[in-house]
């Protein structure tokens, strides 16, 4: 053990591998981490019953808005809308020109191309942009970088050529009276869903049924926590093939292995992968944790409310469910790399997975008997069942087939492990 | 003076990759100094050394290499490998590489300046010092995996096919490092070189295709390869092989 400890921190010590195996690695799972976390927050924001903060947070936006500072350099309102109905020159109809100087288009104009601009009625479009533009031109040709074409069965489409442009036709989202619909629009679904009170789907494999009104609470949490495992794992299988890649392509491998021996060897390589796997999680887990509570609420933990061995038991089966998995994948992949169909075996438990989801989610829509059976079998198969086990806190798994799960699955990776651990020696050239 | 011979002794040994058996050896007892171990690509040589070494489980039978009082020697202990393309990593400096070695095998990163310094001295790796891994020939590779092979002080030092490659001069060098170490220890070395091997080699053994046919002294050897019978002239190592092959063919 002390010579593998020895052995791991001397491996540690070549720049090359500190920086591709933890540095690297390290700064991308973050990256990755703060992107999971964002997506929640903007997912949340999205399915929140109340109306969002920043629609709150600005009481009049005719009079200040910040998308008009970032174009326009002041939050102020625009002065009175100029229109300019283009006039076509009377020799061939064809080349057009503004009706004065005043009117030469602007980048952050906007344009309405229809087929007859002398008599287009463009008022509706004069409400939306009135305080927000300052020229809306009615024309056939012209082009600032926001145009409105409307075709002569009176169907609009629009062109942006620069992000700014997007503002602009942004911009006609943010007027007071939208706003106002806007915030009541939510509160009035709201409403609704309130005077529901909590929602629960009882099914025959569900004591107490799902708590629908949980999920914004108990999904978060789950698919963070999936995200993290996922994360691990993907740096803990790469881990080995890091290492094993850089020695083998310098090849000091086989003299190292023989120097050290095998057994040491190996000890190194666990011991830089749960390095590696631990250093993410000290980082990322208090980030998660601290994130999740900022941007959903104390809320979002009480799946923890849930027995402490019963979470524990949940989280062992989705290590062991994602591991075996992958682990499937890549022996798979490593071993017929060379066959047209390594990808097939790659995308294989994937693909199994995707079909255990879709059978496993279709036997809800009968709510009898012999389809909760069929859900609890499914839930305890190995990869099959993934979907389940993943959701297990939210759909309220029961114990049995999780427990299930999880033996069989420990069982099957310890034998695929073992299974090819003589075939990997075989091949440490190859690998 | 010690005896410092080893040997090589396989019993109904059979080593496979998945299910291509590339060694099939029923019983093998050689007794040497230097070892050659010959024969053509694919004839089994490096499957040897691998197994030898550890990396490779035999699929049934038994591989073991012993001292002159029968005890087994151990790869991380006893032995020192040197492979064909030699090994240093491509992306630091050969004396980085050397800390590194010193600091995993003797725990002293400076092992190579006092103790190790003789075979630093010996290979010419001083001018490589500042060289990094992908600046080295793959002479000047082998050179430093070979220094720090002796560094290691092992029982037995494995070669693959360490003369491969090199001119006259080096393989002199080479040919004289191995004179002057085989006082302190056994030598196994895999090779096509048949004239390098009939000078240094107290033993051979010739494998075909993942079997033994033959082992024994130079003369032995030369004399079953060839099919001579006592009395006629003796061949060489390379003639006999090449009598040996033709025979084969036929």
């Amino acid at each position: 053990m002390r010579k593998a400890i020895h052995l791991t921190l001397s491996l540690i010590r070549i720049p090359h591998l500190a920086v591709s195996l933890f540095l690297f690695p390290l700064l991308i799972s973050l990256g990755l981490v703060v992107i999971q976390l964002v997506v929640t927050g903007v997912l949340l924001k999205a399915s929140s019953l109340e109306a969002p903060q920043s629609l709150l947070a600005n009481q009049h936006p005719d009079e200040s808005s910040l998308l008009r500072r970032i174009l326009y350099g002041s939050p102020e309102p625009r002065p009175a809308l100029r229109i300019c109905r283009w006039i076509s020159a009377a020799q061939d109809g064809a080349h057009e020109d503004p009706p004065n100087t005043d009117c030469a288009p602007d980048r952050l104009d906007v344009a309405l191309r229809v087929v007859d601009p002398g008599t287009f009625d463009p008022s509706r479009y004069v409400e939306l942009f009135s305080g927000q533009v300052d020229r809306l031109h009615v024309c056939k040709s012209c082009q600032p970088d926001a145009v409105i074409t409307i075709d002569s069965a009176g169907r609009p489409r629009s062109e942006v050529y620069s992000v700014y442009a997007l503002g602009v036709l942004s911009l006609a989202y943010s007027k007071g009276e939208v706003r106002d619909q806007r915030i009541q629009l939510r509160r009035n679904i709201g409403d609704i869903t309130k005077s529901f009170g909590e929602l629960h789907l009882h099914l025959p494999d569900v004591e107490g049924g799902i708590g629908i009104s949980q999920l914004r609470s108990s999904v978060p949490f789950t698919l963070n926590v999936g995200f993290l495992v996922l994360i691990a794992l993907w740096l803990a299988l790469r881990a080995h093939r890091k290492v094993l890649d850089y020695f083998s392509h310098n090849n000091v491998l086989l003299p190292l292995v023989a120097a050290c021996g095998k057994g040491r060897f190996y000890a190194a390589l666990w011991m830089l992968t749960v390095l590696r796997v631990g250093s993410f999680l000290l980082a990322s887990v208090p980030m998660v944790f601290f994130g999740l509570q900022d941007i959903a609420g104390p809320d979002v933990f009480r799946v923890l409310e849930m027995p402490v061995w019963w979470l524990l038991i949940w989280t062992a089966a989705l290590v062991l469910a994602f591991g075996l998995a992958t682990v499937v994948a890549s022996i798979a992949e490593l071993k017929h790399r060379h066959s047209v169909l390594s990808l097939c075996y790659k995308v294989m438990p994937i693909l199994v997975a995707l079909i255990g989801t879709i059978v496993w989610g279709g036997s809800f829509v009968l709510p009898t008997e012999s389809m909760a059976t069929l859900r609890v079998w499914l839930s305890a198969i190995p990869i099959v069942g993934m979907t389940p086990i993943f959701l297990a806190p939210i759909i309220k798994l029961p114990l049995v087939p999780l427990l299930v799960h999880m033996v069989v699955c420990f069982a099957l990776l310890r034998w695929a492990l073992w299974h090819n651990a003589q075939w990997f020696a075989a091949h440490l050239e190859e690998v | 003076m010690k005896d410092i011979r080893v040997s090589l002794e396989a019993h109904s040994l059979s080593v496979r990759y998945s299910n291509l058996v590339a060694l099939e050896i029923p019983q093998l007892l050689a007794r040497g100094q230097v070892i050659a171990v010959l024969g053509h690509n694919g004839a089994g040589k490096s499957t040897l050394i691998k197994a030898l070494l550890g990396l490779l489980v035999p699929h049934s039978g038994s591989l073991e290499i012993k001292d002159s009082d029968g005890a087994c020697l151990r790869a991380e202990e006893d032995m020192a490998f040197c492979p064909e393309s030699g090994a240093v990593f491509a992306d630091i400096t050969v004396e980085a590489y050397l800390r590194l070695w010193c600091r995993i095998k003797h725990d002293d990163p400076q092992y190579y300046t006092e103790a190790g310094a003789h075979y630093v001295e010996r290979l010419s790796i001083e001018p490589l010092l500042r060289k990094r891994g992908r600046e080295l020939s793959k002479g000047q590779r082998r050179r430093v995996q070979t220094a720090l092979g002796f560094m290691s002080d092992p029982r037995l030092f494995l070669f693959d096919e360490p003369f491969d490659g090199l001119d006259v001069q080096r393989t002199n060098d080479l040919m004289e490092i191995v004179e002057e170490e085989r006082t302190k220890r056994a030598f196994l070395i895999s090779s096509h070189r048949m004239d390098v091997m009939e000078r240094l080699a107290d033993l051979v053994i010739v494998l075909r295709n993942g079997s033994v046919a033959s082992v024994g002294s130079v003369s032995k050897v030369c004399s079953e390869l060839a099919n001579i019978t006592s009395g006629e002239a003796r061949l060489s190592l390379t003639d006999a092989m090449r009598v040996h092959l033709q025979a084969m063919r036929e």
